[in-house]
């Protein structure tokens, strides 16, 4: 998976701000609390910790981060961890819609 | 199928309807089985006929089965049929009965006159009469309407707080509230009518936390048919759900799309089901196309969710099987050569890609192009950055720096051995361009040592490690690099002070003490050569310090470089002292044919004019009659190895031919099978010695017929020299992998494994035949050469494929390239027998014009023009490109 993504950083992010979101990320989930999450996270520090790492994550990585579509879209809300929730007015459009058995 | 289960009732909500009787008509079996299974319209037809013969019986099924088909066709869009059937059920049924169906169809007019409707709503459910299925609908519609809640009367006090902590807590989750949301809705009990929104509120709660165990135990939960259950087949596709399930009633379409707008993104619903559908159908280019052709911004680089689907839908090549890999490459060419790229992105991620997949086996013109056109994409999208150009320059030139592929042709010549790298003037003209991007790409500029090294540009090599050890003062391998420079140029002194720096940098790495005696032992025969015995002696004793006790070590074991020094002190200096010393070293050595072997090994090191070689391999054919055994052979094979290295060519036949007679006599006696094991590694290496390896092979697989590790090294030696054809190979790999495993010989099992891995490898089979597309400018007249199906050079490439052909050529060019004027003219009588001398000037012009224009870059320091079409190019003009993207 992105590893900007699962740091939830900028592609513009420096070594230090990086470092951080590492830091962080690795506070919420340690290797015996969500020892999945913990892997996932020191993968992506060590695909952009430095300049050299990010370029060349950008040249050569080619990980695959999903089986499917899909799951691609899965994966993703997975590590978001913690999406928003659909504002008040959006969240009665949803529930009306699928009551109706319609999309919008 | 999907369509007619949206209405199938789960057990939580299958309304109270009697069994079918067993005295039932088939006709009333049919008909009550066809309201069972959902199919509404069948049902009521078949009813509508049974009313005919008892109306009080059959008329409640039948308007249960109206009410059904009305809630499909609602599903389904179709409002105004909906409304009809809804009409003619207002004709047989009580308003009570239809008062759910009518707020369903009706949420319009029921809005239109605020709290009237629910007030209906509540009343209904505060009493007993609606099932489980009716009341659901009833209490989705309540809490669906959002509106006020109406003042509440004794019958519906208690359903008017549940309905405004249902709608409160809902607020609360879209307002990051959960702790209150699930305070709110604590009071509503199992019982009541809204006990599922209750279990959905407690379900978004988890999922906003991140809770995805919790989550699913709570959604999973929901009645599927209420709204609830419907709503919380997005959330569930969120956390890897899929789409579609027996009891779902949602389209799948919908419930992606709003997964899909719960992850921030609208729109994506049609376009991902198909892109869905056509993955699990084995088709990825048509996965690829449904996004592309349905999501405007698609692809884009991001961490957003189209960001990760571009990158899924790029980077999913590298795991398809290869026959799939292959049509969806060939697609990516296509669009890449062809067909315009959508945006920038994607021919940025296209060209990556097929550089990643193919940049190992395309033709290096070829590769050159992508990775430049790759690289001026990427500055137009995110601006120049030359650490990044310099790495990518690196790896494309620190690739052709790697030997050729093993089927490239040899016919030129064929007394000749091929070149180490695969193309070592594009090589340099890449690496200098990496390194001259950006001096600190350290890598780059070890390997464009190596690339001098191999031109033997001993200049500019000595120049670039000078700049290479001021700006890396601390790197142990550009020290070392340094030092061996120093070494070949004969500045010991200098050598040693790199070494020095790289010893206290890193001292448990051995190769560094080993240059370091390497260069003392040098440096002390220069000064005996100049008569200079102290200093001699001097550099001679700075070697002490390194000396291990391990006679294996052949540069720094005691008896080793006793032997040295005693030959040394023999020559020019003290004979009486180097007498001692050979005389000590006689004593530690393994065995006396290892110290006269090894001794006469390194007499030709110091002295390599001698004549009729070393005295002390006179010494050696005597002893080697008494004490030939196989350990002592083993250890020769290291000696001569060692001899190998160092004298390179000047290790003339004498000790192989010695070598060899003594492993003869070595293997009339009997050996282990560790012994015989390592002499067959080495002569599995060593082209002089495959007949004595062979002759240990046999000698050992009679002994033991089925001798796993031994029946591998017969198969490998026959492979060699290619008597076998892969189906045999195949059968005996496994016959060996079977009695290895039984005999638990683990490592042999692992090899004999990997072989057999390496024989399901297919040929390189990629891109479309140069023959279809448009010819190249250099063949517009005759096409590219043929060269005949009796060309022995071609026989090594599987299939004849265009592209490997195409590869053929572009090789020969890029040899021609590096060929002197001479050694062309000889090339040109010695051609394959299908090429025709125009055909092979054609090749030689076209050289010429790649070498002078890389040529031209290296003088002016300028970018060098782009390279020249090779044979086979079908791609449009580079002039062409900025308008592939005009809006």
């Amino acid at each position: 998976m992105n590893p900007y993504l699962v740091l939830d950083v900028l592609f513009e992010a420096d070594n230090q701000t990086i470092r951080q979101a590492y830091l962080k990320a690795i506070k919420e989930s340690p290797p015996d609390g969500d020892p999945k999450r913990f892997q996932a996270v020191s993968q992506a520090y060590e695909k952009i910790k430095d300049q050299e790492s990010r370029h060349r994550h950008i040249l050569f990585d080619h990980d695959c981060p999903a089986n499917s579509p899909l799951d691609a879209v899965a994966r993703y809300a997975g590590h978001r961890r913690r999406l928003d929730p659909l504002p008040f007015d959006a969240m009665k459009e949803f529930l009306r819609g699928v009551a109706r058995g319609g999309g919008k | 199928m999907v369509a007619r289960n949206h209405h199938n009732l789960s057990m939580a909500e299958a309304p109270n309807r009697p069994e079918t009787p067993v005295s039932a008509s088939p006709q009333e079996r049919a008909a009550r089985e066809f309201l069972a299974q959902g199919r509404f319209r069948k049902a009521r037809d078949e009813f509508k006929l049974l009313c005919k013969i008892d109306r009080g019986k059959f008329l409640p099924l039948l308007v249960e089965a109206n009410i059904g088909l009305a809630r499909e066709m609602a599903g389904k869009g179709m409002l105004a049929e909906a409304q009809q059937v809804l009409s003619y059920l207002k004709t047989i049924a009580s308003a009570e009965q239809l008062l759910g169906l009518e707020l369903e169809l009706g949420t319009g007019s029921a809005t239109a006159r605020p709290g009237a409707g629910l007030e209906d709503v509540l009343k209904a459910l505060a009493k007993p009469g609606p099932d489980g299925a009716e009341r659901q609908h009833l209490a989705d519609w309540a809490v669906l309407a959002f509106e006020p809640v109406p003042t509440p009367s004794p019958e519906t006090a208690a359903l008017v707080q549940e309905l405004a902590a249902i709608v409160s807590a809902l607020r609360a989750i879209s307002e990051r509230q959960f702790d209150q949301a699930l305070e709110l809705v604590r009071p509503v009990g199992q019982a009541s009518a809204f006990s599922h929104w209750k279990l959905f509120v407690k379900g978004l709660a988890a999922f906003h936390r991140g809770e995805s165990e919790r989550t699913a135990r709570f959604f999973e939960g929901l009645p599927a048919g209420s709204a609830p259950g419907k709503a919380s087949r997005s959330f569930l596709i969120l956390l890897g759900s899929p789409p579609v399930t027996h009891d779902s009633p949602l389209p799948p379409e919908t419930a992606i799309e709003w997964a899909c707008r719960i992850a921030g993104e609208r729109g994506l619903g049609g376009p991902l089901l198909r892109a869905e559908q056509a993955w699990r159908k084995d088709n990825p280019v048509q996965m690829y196309q449904n996004l592309r052709g349905g999501i405007a911004r698609f692809p884009a680089e991001g961490t957003d969710l189209i960001g990760v689907l571009s990158e899924f839908a790029v980077n999913c090549c590298y795991t398809l099987p290869y026959r799939l890999q292959g049509n969806y490459e060939a697609w990516m060419d296509r669009i890449i050569d062809g067909e315009s790229p959508k945006n920038p992105v994607e021919l940025q991620l296209f060209l990556r890609a097929r550089l990643m997949a193919a940049a190992g086996v395309m033709p290096d013109s070829l590769a050159v192009e992508d990775l430049e056109r790759y690289l001026r994409t990427r500055e137009k999208l995110h601006g120049a950055v030359p650490a990044l150009d310099s790495m990518a320059y690196g790896w494309l030139g620190e690739m052709f720096t790697k030997p050729p592929l093993s089927g490239a042709p040899v016919f030129f010549f064929p007394n000749q051995s091929r070149s180490r790298m695969r193309n070592v003037r594009e090589a340099q003209r890449l690496l200098e361009k990496a390194v001259g991007l950006d001096e600190e790409n350290l890598r780059a500029s070890l390997s464009l040592c190596e690339v001098y090294r191999e031109l033997k540009q001993e200049g500019n090599r000595n120049r670039l490690l000078d700049r290479m050890t001021a700006r890396f003062p601390e790197k142990k391998q550009v020290l070392m690099l340094a030092g061996q420079a120093c070494l070949e140029r004969k500045a010991y002194t200098r050598a040693l002070k790199y070494l020095d720096r790289a010893l206290a940098l890193d001292r448990l790495d051995s190769a560094i003490p080993d240059n370091l005696v390497k260069v003392h032992m040098l440096q002390a025969r220069e000064w005996f050569q100049k008569s200079r015995l102290d200093d001699a002696r001097e550099a001679m004793s700075q070697t002490a310090s390194f000396e291990v006790s391990t006679p294996d070590n052949l540069t720094r074991s005691r008896w080793c470089l006793r032997i040295q020094q005693g030959l040394m002190e023999l020559t020019w200096g003290d004979p009486a002292r180097g007498g001692r010393l050979l005389e000590e070293a006689r004593r530690e050595s393994p065995s006396e044919a290892a110290s006269l072997y090894y001794a006469g090994i390194a007499d030709l090191e110091i002295k390599p004019g001698t004549a009729r070689g070393s005295a002390y391999f006179d010494e050696f054919v005597g002893v080697r009659k008494k004490e030939a055994g196989m350990a002592q052979a083993v250890a020769l094979t290291r000696i001569w190895l060692y001899g190998k290295e160092r004298l390179a060519d000047r290790l003339d036949h004498q000790p192989g031919r010695l070598l060899e007679d003594y492993l003869r006599a070595a293997l009339k006696r009997p050996f282990s099978r560790e012994d015989g094991r390592r002499l067959v590694e080495f002569c599995l290496g060593e082209d002089e010695f495959i007949a004595t390896g062979k002759a240990v092979v046999e000698k050992r697989v009679r002994e033991d017929a089925g001798d796993p590790l031994f029946r591998l090294y017969r198969l490998r030696f026959r492979r060699g020299t290619c008597e076998t054809d892969p189906e045999e190979t195949r059968i005996e790999l496994e016959e060996i992998l079977a009695e290895a495993t039984r005999r638990k010989d683990e490592e042999t099992a692992r090899q004999a494994r990997q072989e057999l891995e390496g024989l399901k490898i297919p040929p390189p089979t990629r891109r479309e035949s140069f023959d279809d597309g448009d010819s190249p400018a250099e063949f517009d007249d005759e096409g590219p050469p043929d060269f005949g199906g009796g060309n022995p050079a071609m026989d090594g490439f599987s299939g004849g494929a265009a592209f490997v052909k195409e590869m053929v050529i572009d090789q020969l060019i890029s040899l021609l390239a590096n060929t002197s004027e001479r050694d062309l003219k000889r090339m040109r009588q010695t051609r394959p027998p299908g090429m025709s001398g125009a055909e092979f000037d054609k090749m030689v012009a076209i050289a010429r014009a790649r070498r002078k224009s890389s040529n031209a870059g290296f003088q002016t320091g300028e970018d060098p023009p782009p390279p020249s079409r090779p044979p086979g190019s079908n791609r449009p003009p580079e002039s062409n490109q900025p308008e592939l993207f005009a809006p």
